[in-house]
């Protein structure tokens, strides 16, 4: 293994400091807690604040997503582990702008817990909360269960709807129904060719043979449905974006967002090759495309695959994608 | 007889300290099933414990209570860790601004710490998990104190049920968290969580009621 670290159990302090080094006039930390990372110029009064949260090791995912129309903070746990319910209560208590505060996570039990508990603290001080799951990985779940799934890469969409909501001033109330709504609508498949492997860990997470690639996989090394020799771009976005279609139970005249996202070692090149086939499918089913986001949005270290979302959208919701957002890692 | 917040503290640095001494056990079982961190996160957040009972001034329990578990949740945010913290905030808010835990209110604690763990991690009896322990100790401690026994007699009969209980965990299936994706790796070893319960219960049958 080659990662540029120091001493493997301060790599996410380390490289927490070194963010906070680059971009000091977007996000700040916590008073007391290195781990509760929060824009700049939190707490913005009178508006619907943002807090997410989640393991290391998916950057953008979840911190990249801490800036204007996005979170307005993000709790930093340990490489794919939960943060602790603490750095959840002092990031809320920085971002807290006495309209309510939204949690919007990934669907993990550890992550669920800590929040949780972090809501009964908050709720104590007058802090009023709601938490939303994102929870889109086809693969974990089906249809009628969506809400068991994994969160996977879908979650960046769900930013951006609560994010555009909250910054146009709605109350709580109006916020969590808007994303609730999008949060239904977004699915996504994701594969991967290789694994990752845990700064602290002597290898990585599971095995792969060269010629061979893993359906449905989540991203953290959880399993997927199977393992089958690798497909060409073609089949792969078919196979992919195919799955997709069907969940959404997708149709001629509808309209999606796009979302063709790198696991960490896929190269973009990779990535607009499989676009261009998924761009072409969609066309071909009549279904339109308000906006295409091709990239690195959310990893899983050096995992060498690539997901497909699409976000069903309708009228509110393709507006407020619209928005202006921008935060050190991303610009929608 | 009452607790008072010296009694309590020295229970709750007994019972860390017999979680710290078993890691090696905890972490073998764990490896077997899970992602075998169930003993150093058991170590640390038992340390984390122990370190706020000495340092806690004030005669609050509740206050103690809540401290312990925002310590243990910083020190292991993993779900175990997360489960075992939602007990202690109950307990928390159970013996906030009281000055001291009754022998009827004692044995109610491993029913409110149950009850926490339910309604946060949204498991239940047979799911394989620390409740296939818990729950039977609860019912046991209960039992055995409403009939009259004495409190440090209701908490034996409460480690008894405890070791019964999680001796049963052999053979269930998982049915909630990460061992719920290679089932077949727990077949014949007990649960984490549960064994983890054994040991606190045998702690606080050591200690309580003497």
């Amino acid at each position: 293994m080659k990662k540029i670290m120091n001493v493997p159990d301060q790599f996410v302090d380390q490289s927490l400091a070194g963010i906070l080094k680059a971009h000091p006039g977007l996000l700040k930390a916590a008073p007391e807690d290195g781990r509760a990372i929060v824009r700049a110029d939190a707490p913005v009064r009178g508006k619907v604040a943002i807090v997410t949260g989640g393991g290391y090791g998916h950057l953008p995912l979840f911190l990249g997503y801490v800036g204007k129309g996005l979170c307005s903070g993000c709790a930093v746990g340990n490489v794919f582990t939960s943060p602790s319910c603490e750095t959840v209560v002092n990031a809320t208590k920085v971002v807290s702008g006495g309209k309510g505060v939204l949690y919007l996570i990934g669907n993990y039990m550890g992550d669920q817990m800590n929040f949780e508990m972090a809501a009964d603290v908050v709720g104590m001080e007058n802090i009023e909360t709601v938490l939303i799951r994102a929870a889109d990985d086809v693969a974990s779940a089906p249809r009628e269960k969506w809400e068991d799934r994994r969160g996977i890469a879908g979650i960046l969409f769900a930013y951006k709807i609560a994010g555009a909501m909250a910054e146009r001033g709605h109350s709580l109330q109006e916020v969590e129904k808007t994303t609730r709504k999008a949060c239904e609508r977004i699915a996504t498949f994701g594969v991967a060719f290789t694994s990752c492997q845990l700064p602290e860990a002597a290898a990585p997470i599971f095995e792969i043979s060269g010629d061979e690639m893993e359906l449905g996989m989540g991203i953290h090394g959880e399993k997927g449905v199977k393992r089958c020799k690798m497909m060409n771009a073609h089949e792969l976005a078919d196979y992919m974006v195919g799955t997709v279609i069907q969940d959404l139970s997708l149709t001629k005249g509808n309209k999606v967002a796009v979302l063709v996202n790198g696991l960490g070692s896929t190269s973009q090149e990779e990535q607009y090759i499989l676009y261009g086939e998924v761009a072409d499918i969609l066309k071909t089913k009549g279904i339109d495309v308000a906006k295409a986001f091709v990239g690195e949005y959310v990893t899983s270290m050096e995992m060498a695959g690539v997901s497909i979302t699409l976000f069903h959208l309708d009228d509110e919701l393709e507006d407020l994608l619209k928005d202006p957002m921008y935060t050190p890692f991303v610009k929608l | 007889m009452e607790y008072k917040i010296d009694q309590v503290k020295e229970i709750l640095k007994y019972c860390a300290e017999l979680v710290s001494e078993q890691k090696e056990q905890l972490e073998k079982i764990d490896s077997q099933v899970g992602d075998g961190d169930l003993g150093i996160s058991m170590q640390k957040g038992a340390a984390a414990i122990a370190g706020e009972a000495d340092s806690f001034e004030g005669n609050d329990p509740g206050a103690l209570f809540m401290k312990c578990a925002m310590a243990l949740n910083k020190a292991a945010p993993s779900t175990m860790g997360t489960l075992i913290c939602a007990g202690l905030m109950q307990m928390g808010k159970t013996f906030s601004k009281k000055e001291t835990v009754t022998e009827a209110e004692a044995a109610e604690i491993p029913s409110l710490f149950a009850q926490a763990i339910m309604a946060r991690g949204k498991a239940k009896e047979g799911d394989r998990t620390v409740l296939d322990a818990l729950l039977p100790m609860a019912e046991a401690v209960k039992t055995a104190f409403g009939s009259g026994r004495a409190l440090s007699e209701a908490f034996a009969a409460g480690a008894e049920a405890a070791k019964n209980g999680m001796e049963k965990t052999r053979d269930m299936v998982p049915k909630i968290g990460r061992s719920k994706w290679a089932p077949e790796n727990a077949k014949g070893v007990p649960d984490g969580g549960a064994v983890l319960c054994w040991i606190v219960a045998q702690g606080l049958a050591d200690r309580a009621g003497r």
